[in-house]
């Protein structure tokens, strides 16, 4: 592609430079985000049993509320989770940035599942302010695997 | 001083209920309250139906205002905020969209609280932007601790909304610019003040930002309402009280009289145009001082101002020219 363009180039050197005399400066604006809004985590419901049947929003949904529930009771439950996605036995989860902390303690600590059935828990495999790291995260953990 | 700036009202009320509630919050500490009228939608004559004098006996430390509060749901709907304003001492908008809690934000002018119902779950999060923009403008954010134990119906999803809508409201705000209320219907929603602060302290409101809740942000409410309702711009305050019946104008003086005594005893007494009637001239004989400086002739020092408000000082230029300190 970068060829491409080089020879595209070469055969109209006139408006090469008139292309240059056109060219600004670019300005550089700088914003830090101390305090981002919305904190992210990365989950993965584990089983006893062998075979657990993929997850959707609404399993999802009442695990969180049942672990939130028995760890902080009615505000526990009052916590907005915004739920991004659901894939297989997976789930990225959005929290406000202040009540991440209490949210992964609340899953870490949950075991769920009826008495006759098989016991379930939440996995946090990754937690944080920003979501493109934690999606890129995924991959790490195959690297060292096999 | 504490405010109470939500106690229900409703014209099928049991005006005993009302009093036991009325007292009760009088003996826990807030001395002035306000008798809330909810409206959903507005009778083309605007009528104010909450009594002037209650038809029960009050504590005596204990002013009673009259608001209601307007439920809209699309603010591009003329809801003739103006006239409503008129009619009530407060007036507060409980918008149900996201539009119109942007518009009661950012551009609706004539209600100086918003009041959500926070029992109900919202589409949008609460961004610090158009809370803390309301605020500059004046606005305050209402929040009805009573609410928080109401634990009948909707399988208990009202207490989980509050707490959540609480908590977010105070994190968009930090605390500042909100005014704690009861909205008790009945006595077992009244809390004293401590009570009230702990309680808002677990999602938290910082207790200091919960005591100026309690005090000073309702009284700013109470006051800029009075203000706008009779004064220009807030700058023109009109002026009555404390005085004397000049015996040269004996016309002017007997019309003076009878204003006065048609004053209602109310507390407050907001609803007062406190319009000057304009004084007959008489013959042309007299030269024509006017009624202020005619009394200052006499040696009269009446003419010293009674602000309606005796918390706000007077100018320091007002008070050199009067010599008052």
């Amino acid at each position: 592609m970068v060829l491409d363009s080089d020879t595209t180039m070469a055969d109209q050197p006139g408006a090469k430079r008139k292309h240059d005399k056109h060219v600004k400066g670019h300005e550089i604006a700088a914003k830090t985000i101390k305090t981002p809004p919305f904190s992210y985590a990365h989950l993965q419901l584990i089983s006893d049993s062998d075979n657990i049947k993929d997850l959707d929003s609404l399993i999802v949904r009442s695990h969180i509320t049942a672990a939130l529930t028995q760890f902080l009771g009615v505000t526990g439950s009052a916590i907005s989770v915004d739920i991004l996605k659901v894939e297989g036995t997976e789930c990225w989860i959005r929290v406000p940035r202040e009540d991440l902390s209490s949210v992964v303690a609340a899953l870490g600590g949950w075991v769920g599942g009826k008495e006759n059935e098989d016991k379930v828990g939440w996995k946090v495999k990754g937690s944080g302010n920003w979501l493109s790291i934690l999606v890129g995260e995924r991959g790490r953990e195959g690297i060292w695997k096999e | 001083m504490l405010y109470d700036l939500n106690v229900p009202w409703d014209p099928s009320q049991s005006p005993l209920h009302l009093q036991r509630t009325i007292s009760f919050l009088s003996e826990l500490g807030y001395d002035t309250l306000a008798l809330n009228h909810t409206l959903a939608t507005l009778t083309p004559q605007i009528m104010n139906p909450i009594p002037l004098v209650p038809p029960f006996t009050i504590p005596k430390k204990t002013v009673l205002l009259r608001r209601c509060t307007l439920i809209i749901a699309d603010p591009t709907q003329n809801h003739r905020l103006p006239a409503l304003a008129a009619a009530y001492d407060i007036v507060a908008l409980r918008p149900t969209t996201e539009k119109a809690f942007l518009a009661a934000c950012l551009s609706l002018d004539s209600h100086s609280l918003i009041s959500l119902d926070l029992t109900q779950r919202f589409p949008f999060h609460f961004k610090p932007k158009p809370f803390m923009t309301a605020i500059n403008r004046g606005i305050r954010f209402e929040i009805c601790y009573s609410q928080s134990m109401d634990v009948s119906g909707d399988g208990g999803n009202a207490r989980r909304n509050f707490i959540g809508n609480v908590v977010a409201i105070v994190r968009a705000t930090r605390g500042r610019g909100l005014v704690v209320s009861s909205g008790a219907i009945s006595v077992l929603g009244c809390r004293a003040p401590a009570d009230v602060l702990n309680l808002l302290g677990v999602w938290g409101l910082q207790r200091e930002r919960g005591v100026e809740s309690l005090g000073v942000n309702p009284r700013g409410v109470v006051i800029n309402e009075g203000l706008r309702r009779t004064s220009f711009r807030g700058v023109v305050d009109v002026i009555e009280g404390g005085e004397k019946i000049v015996k040269e104008n004996g016309k002017g003086g007997g019309e003076k009289e009878k204003r006065m005594q048609g004053t209602p005893q109310n507390g407050v007494g907001k609803k007062q145009k406190g319009k000057r009637i304009a004084e007959e001239t008489n013959g042309g004989a007299t030269p024509q001082l006017s009624k202020r400086a005619a009394k200052k002739a006499n040696g009269d020092l009446t003419t010293t101002t009674h602000r309606r408000y005796p918390q706000q000082a007077t100018s320091y230029t007002r008070r050199m020219k009067e010599k008052i300190w």
